[in-house]
Parts: C-alpha cells; structure tokens; sequence
C-alpha cells in the first residue's frame, strides 16, 4: 500500500502530524510525505527515526519526498531473521557464468546486477557455490570479485568447485573464497533450509 | 560526514550496456540494478564518483540522454537524499 501526503504549504508541525497519522492508519506499506521546506523534511525524516522506520530523502525541484516504510519492509534483519530463520541458511549454486538463458550479452549484466543486489541485501546468504562455467566469476570478473568480497567479510562462504576450475584452467586465479570439492558442496546443500540454483 | 554518488539511470537496456562500454575504460563505473527509489525504467543504472562527472559528461556532450535521469545519492548518518540533476523528457 501507497499512500501520497501533499504537505506543500502546511506550517509546522501540520506535516508530521499529517504523516504520523498516516503511518498510523496503515498496518503495512510506504508513506511518501512531500514538503517544500528543508525544516519540515528534517521534521518528518526525524519521526520516521524516532518510530525506527526505514526511510528515504529525494529532492526535485525544491520540493523534498520523504518516503518512510512500514511493516514488512521496516523489519529488522534480526527480527526477519527470527521469523524466518530459513532466510539465514540460503545456498546459492551458480551453475554458469552469466543469468539466465539467451543472449550472452544480456546474461553478463543481469549475474552482475544479481551479485551487486545480492551483496546489498540483507540477510546475508550462509554460502555460494561455483561449480562449471560459473568458476569464471570468482576468478576472472573483477566487478562481481568485489561483490563476492563483501559477501564474504559479511560471513558469506564463497565455494568453488576444484574440479571445475582445474577443467578450466583457473586454480591458480581463484580471487576470493575457497576451492571445494562434491562432498562439501553436497552437504552445504543438505544442510541448507533453501537452496537455489543459478 | 557523508558520500555521494552518482546515478544516470537508463530507459533503454541496450543504451545502457552501449553507456558502460563507452566509459568503462576510462573510469571505475559500475553498472548496477536500479536501486528502487529512483523511478522504474529498464532497471540499470550506472554508478560512479561524483568527482567523474564533469568529465563523463563531456565524453557524453554527443550522445542522446532522452529519457535518463541523472541523479546524486548523498548518504550521511540521517539516511540518503536523491538529488535530481537533469535530462529525462
């Protein structure tokens, strides 16, 4: 649910009260206030903090969008983590080096939007798998390296398949993580709440 | 203290991968999903340092920006603000 506050106009403390009382009537979804003075945007932003709410600043044309979050999307990743504790155990297999089947070109930059969003969400997955053509990624792409590197200092396991990257030529340009072999690999998945498959 | 950066945000797959290619041997760019506060379009974005962006922009003077957007991400203790810089129409 979406709601629109056009608080252009209002003297403080109108628009906090405004948004406040929307946020109230919502059990889920996303408030997006708009004001058109710096005052009032630090004011509602300010509610949204003390409340604990997610929320976002955008400006156009002089006037400011505060969108505030509630419900799902406000959760914590620990409470998240708590309702759910299979999010915390997710295995990612990634199978081959770009997502999805068709154009090659197209298949590079979606596994590369994949593994920048994977690495801005959270919670975390518990571990990632390269096994055949998907040994190029941590070895031989600089950019999707990077990502695979914050992963792994957020606790992230980076597994890759050494008889894959022995087939390939690649052990010695492994970049982040370690070389696995089935029986590892096999168990990470069994152990998995969830597993999925690129 | 806070960090910016910037977004130019694509209406078109295809000009955003042939964006990337003009300007990925020159600067550290990365060409991203999105990130969903900014309006929907093709879903790709390209990121880069705020400090590239005189530059890029005159390796860009030529080309046709209708329909991208480009924007500033200013992140600092109190969440981000999304700075709307131009193009887009």
């Amino acid at each position: 649910m979406e709601v629109k506050i056009d608080a252009r106009g209002l003297i403080c403390p109108k628009p906090v009260i405004e948004t406040k009382k929307a946020l109230e009537g919502i059990r889920e979804g996303n408030i997006i206030t708009v004001v058109d003075n710096a005052v009032a945007r630090d004011n509602v932003s300010k509610l949204a903090k003390s409340l604990k709410l997610h929320f976002s600043v955008s400006e156009t044309e002089g006037n400011f969008e505060i969108s505030i979050f509630k419900g799902a999307y406000a959760q914590s990743v620990e409470e998240m983590v708590q309702k759910r504790p299979d999010l915390a155990n997710l295995v990612i297999l990634v199978g081959k080096d770009i997502l999805g089947d068709g154009e090659r070109e197209l298949g590079e930059v979606l596994i590369k939007s994949y593994f920048y969003a994977l690495s801005e969400y959270e919670p975390y997955p518990k571990a990632i798998i390269f096994i055949n053509s998907g040994v190029y990624l941590p070895t031989s792409h600089p950019q999707i390296i990077e990502y695979l590197k914050k992963l792994s200092d957020m606790g992230t396991e980076i597994h890759s398949c050494g008889t894959c990257l022995d087939y390939y030529h690649l052990k010695d340009m492994l970049q982040v993580g370690t070389i696995s072999n089935m029986y590892a690999i096999v168990e990470l998945m069994a152990d998995a709440n969830n597993t999925i498959t690129l | 203290m806070y960090t910016t950066y910037m977004i130019i945000a694509f209406s078109s797959t295809h000009q955003a991968i042939h964006f990337e290619r003009l300007l990925l041997p020159k600067y550290a760019i990365e060409l991203i999903p999105t990130p969903r506060e900014v309006s929907a379009s093709c879903g790709l974005s390209l990121k880069f340092e705020t400090e590239d962006l005189t530059a890029i922009l005159i390796d860009l003077e030529d080309e046709d920006k209708t329909g991208l957007q480009l924007l500033q991400f200013v992140i600092n203790e109190g969440g981000q603000k999304i700075v709307n810089m131009g193009w887009e129409a």
